[in-house]
């Protein structure tokens, strides 16, 4: 090709259709470099009407709130968390398209002079192992999850695949140094009338950080962290866009200070406690029966956290 | 009904047939990865699909699924603005940028690729819909959903832009002196 081109030859300058013509030539070449698959017509219409299918729901979601509020009824009073209450204070959110994660910044301060930041990124449900692999990589390239789950490869993948689940992970941000992996979760599942408690609290390393962070039911409207030391914090209740689950980030008094017990408050100011040996006892019964013993143990000895649901593809 | 919804449904696939290369290579263009291109045109023909009744009755289902795609790109960067969390220094909006040396650099492709990438976005879909669409100056203006001198002067700039950045890389690589 003549690289004496639209962009440096003196001759095309003031002649901007010959201009115009090279780029278009130029672009071409890019263009196809792509190489082109079938178009994915059958995907595209699944995924279209489970759109079509939310929009439905979310206005009819949104006609009911209307109804509650012109009622004069706060939705407050239908959160009875603790108690196995038969409505939710707040209506499940739509997870996002498996490959078109969303991320929201559920707390941010300072420390020592440095800032520290903390998001969580949720990702939809893959549907098909094709889709698991994409998102994979798309996880991977954003350094959104860790690399392999159980260890076990399949061409190029890890054998155990996340399929029909909604996942997240969190990252924190120390000073200018770079975004840090924390965890990632698939998202629990939601069980009537029960708080599940997670985050760093029990993470590896995490203790030595600014903060401690938990994921809470959407029925908890106030948190309040009490320290080792005696300090307390409310931090703010975050909802996390693509999840009706919702996130505290607290501050720790002092490197190294851990949580003592936090107190979990409804909307209609009821309270649990939770203690930190209570949170693990909690989360070892909460472990569906598809975890298998050894992965709950050899996750445990590496020091991390098992993801509550996990869907294993031959 | 039946019957009616059947043809629609023969009309859409039809319409993502035909368009499907035509709109891959346009999305790999506006950011420069395959994968992310096909996700790209894919949610827009999701969102196409939703609202397929009235497109199809509209005038140009073309320039509606144009307008939406655009739209996804750039709804996809500014969400990408706002997860620095996830981005590392010289990431540009995706686009693979390989490290670059002599050989690389040599290939004009690269170079056009590396020059496309260091455009914002909004120049680069002017340049993208002007020159490779080679959609009118009002038609991109529907696309990018502004005014035709918006569109004028982001080309314009796109334009400057690229004749700036790669005179400096035929410096760098060697390809002789540029007036």
């Amino acid at each position: 090709m003549n690289r004496e081109s639209w962009y440096a030859e003196p001759e095309y300058a003031g002649d901007p259709d010959r201009e115009a013509g090279e780029l278009t030539d130029r672009l071409g070449t890019i263009a196809d470099e792509v190489t082109i698959g079938p178009a994915p017509y059958p995907d595209v219409v699944r995924a279209g009407r489970r759109r079509r299918a939310r929009r439905r729901v979310g206005a009819t979601a949104l006609a009911v709130t209307a109804v509650l509020v012109a009622g004069g009824v706060g939705l407050g009073q239908f959160g009875d968390f603790g108690q196995g209450g038969t409505a939710s204070a707040a209506a499940p959110a739509s997870a996002p398209a498996p490959l078109d994660p969303v991320t929201t910044v559920v707390g941010k301060g300072k420390v020592d002079g440095k800032r520290w930041q903390v998001s969580v990124t949720v990702y939809g449900p893959a549907r098909t192992k094709e889709e698991a692999h994409r998102q994979y990589d798309l996880a991977m390239r954003r350094g959104d999850a860790y690399p392999v789950l159980d260890g076990k490869w399949e061409g190029g993948y890890p054998k155990t695949l996340r399929i029909g689940v909604t996942w997240f992970s969190t990252r924190v941000t120390e000073g200018t140094g770079k975004p840090r992996l924390m965890s990632d979760w698939v998202s629990p599942k939601r069980v009537k009338g029960e708080t599940l408690l997670g985050g760093s609290y029990q993470h590896q390393g995490a203790e030595a950080g600014p903060v401690g962070m938990a994921w809470l039911d959407p029925k908890v409207e106030r948190v309040v962290v009490h320290w080792k030391g005696g300090t307390t914090d409310e931090p703010k209740v975050v909802p996390v866009k693509g999840t009706d689950v919702r996130w505290i980030v607290s501050e720790r008094p002092g490197h190294g200070v851990s949580d003592d017990f936090i107190d979990l408050y409804d909307g209609a100011g009821k309270r649990t406690r939770m203690g930190p040996a209570m949170r693990l006892e909690d989360l070892k019964k909460k472990l569906p029966v598809a975890v298998k013993k050894e992965q709950l143990e050899a996750v445990t000895k590496a020091g991390r956290r098992t993801p509550v649901e996990i869907t294993t593809v031959r | 009904m039946g019957d009616t919804t059947a043809n629609r449904d023969e009309e859409f696939r039809e319409f993502v047939t035909t368009r499907w290369p035509r709109l891959v290579r346009t999305a790999y263009l506006l950011c420069g990865e395959q994968h992310t291109a096909e996700d790209l045109v894919q949610s827009a023909l999701v969102r196409v699909y939703v609202a397929w009744r009235r497109v199809r009755a509209a005038d140009e289902p073309d320039a509606y699924v144009r307008r939406v795609l655009v739209n996804e790109h750039a709804r996809r960067h500014r969400r990408k603005l706002k997860e620095l969390l996830t981005l590392s220094p010289g990431d540009t909006d995706g686009w693979q940028t390989p490290d670059r040396d002599r050989i690389t650099l040599a290939d004009d492709r690269e170079m056009l690729r590396h020059a496309l990438a260091q455009l914002p976005p909004r120049q680069r879909q002017a340049v993208v819909l002007r020159y490779w669409e080679d959609l009118s100056e009002s038609q991109v203006a529907v696309a990018m959903g502004c005014s035709v001198g918006t569109v004028k002067s982001q080309a314009a700039k796109g334009l400057a832009k690229l004749r700036a950045a790669l005179a400096r890389e035929d410096v760098t690589a060697g390809h002789g002196e540029v007036r």
